[in-house]
């Protein structure tokens, strides 16, 4: 996959911060036959060489319980060996109730690949073991 | 004991089973200030210009027209929580208290029918969790199966499985799929916070144990309640 050369006008004041997300890929299933299509986000931002996949994972749900509405942390694990940690939210939006899969993986080369799958909550039964694949197979290109 | 009281904008409505039955059966004495119960939810803020406060009609149309209904027991030695659940085109609400007639009923409202999986993973403290091994191989009876809920950390198959320091909470989920039809047991789930979660399931010769992960209950959760 080549990505697109982008080109956006910026306002006065505004950076592009390439430092937070160098890449990001969003993806869905299309067609789905509800208003919310399970979707996929990968982000790629610089990871703190000093801090423990604990630490790591502390600070994530610490974001999520700040962030989110009425967050409900559902399941939580962090693996030292293969440098990821994985967590499970369920959450409210203006709209929907939403169930959010998260699979962080630190590279060899300084970064955290941050790959998350979302569903409705209605439709998580049916796309939950292919939400836990999809957000399990995002690495880096060999 | 908590005391009554109606304070919509803060999440608090708390009022007597017997005053809140009365306002979903449609029970005219709920409005007449005449009467005890009338006046005593005049006082509250419950009834304004001898009509229901706004703010607790679309809980009252999901007590009174819901899809499907709850009930939830979480025992822990001799700790005993109850709730309730109706859920309806227009939300889901959740009704927590004791069974007697003057017992203070604490009502959680959403807006939204969607949110009932979230609402039980809450209320279940459902969270995350270590796999749980060394269950019994054989099925058990059910006062087996309920002794370290009732007699504490390490006892009984949680000596083994869950550890000595650990208590035992059991989670009974009955589910009534209409609203109306006797509500039936949907999950059992035998959980000792982030030591592991079991489910025990009906078997011919008893209970059978069988060790859960946390995103199983929830998926378990979210097929129920879609």
């Amino acid at each position: 996959m080549t990505l697109p050369e982008l080109a956006v006008d910026l306002p006065e004041g505004w950076s592009h911060r390439r430092d937070v997300a160098p890449f990001a890929l969003v993806a869905r299933a299309d067609p789905w036959p509800t208003r919310l299509a399970p979707n996929l986000l990968v982000a790629v931002t610089p990871a703190d060489p000093g801090q423990s996949p604990e630490a790591y994972l502390a600070a994530q749900i610490q974001g999520v319980a700040t962030t989110l509405v009425e967050p409900v942390l559902l399941d939580a694990s962090a693996d030292r060996r293969a440098r990821t940690v994985t967590f499970l939210v369920a959450h409210a939006t203006g709209g929907a109730d939403l169930t959010v899969l998260q699979h962080h993986s630190h590279t060899d080369d300084g970064y955290v690949i941050a790959a998350a799958g979302t569903a409705a909550d209605g439709d998580w039964p049916e796309v939950a073991a292919t939400l836990y694949a999809l957000v399990r197979s995002v690495r880096v290109a060999s | 004991m908590i005391a009554p009281e109606y304070s919509p904008e803060r999440g608090i409505i708390r009022l007597p089973r017997h005053h809140l039955e009365a306002m979903v059966g449609g029970d005219e004495r709920a409005l007449d200030p005449r009467d005890e119960i009338g006046r005593e939810l005049k006082e509250l803020g419950v009834v304004v210009d001898g009509g229901v406060d706004g703010a607790l009609r679309q809980v009252l149309h999901t007590l009174r027209h819901p899809r499907s209904r709850f009930g939830l027991r979480l025992e822990q030695g001799a700790d005993v929580a109850l709730h309730r659940g109706w859920i309806a085109a227009s939300g889901v609400v959740v009704v927590s208290g004791g069974t007697g007639a003057d017992d203070v009923q604490d009502l959680r409202a959403q807006a939204r029918p969607s949110a009932a999986a979230r609402v039980l993973a809450g209320l279940m403290e459902i969270g995350p969790a270590a796999e749980v091994t060394d269950l019994p191989e054989r099925s058990l009876p059910w006062d087996e199966v309920m002794v370290p809920v009732r007699e504490g950390a390490g006892t009984g198959w949680a000596r083994d499985a869950i550890g000595p320091t650990q208590p035992v909470r059991l989670t009974h989920l009955r589910w009534s799929s209409d609203g109306v039809r006797r509500a039936t047991t949907a999950m059992v789930l035998l959980s000792a916070g982030s030591a592991g979660i079991v489910e025990a399931r009906a078997a011919d010769d008893g209970y059978e144990l069988v060790a859960r992960t946390p995103a199983q209950v929830w998926t378990g959760l979210c097929t129920l309640t879609r």
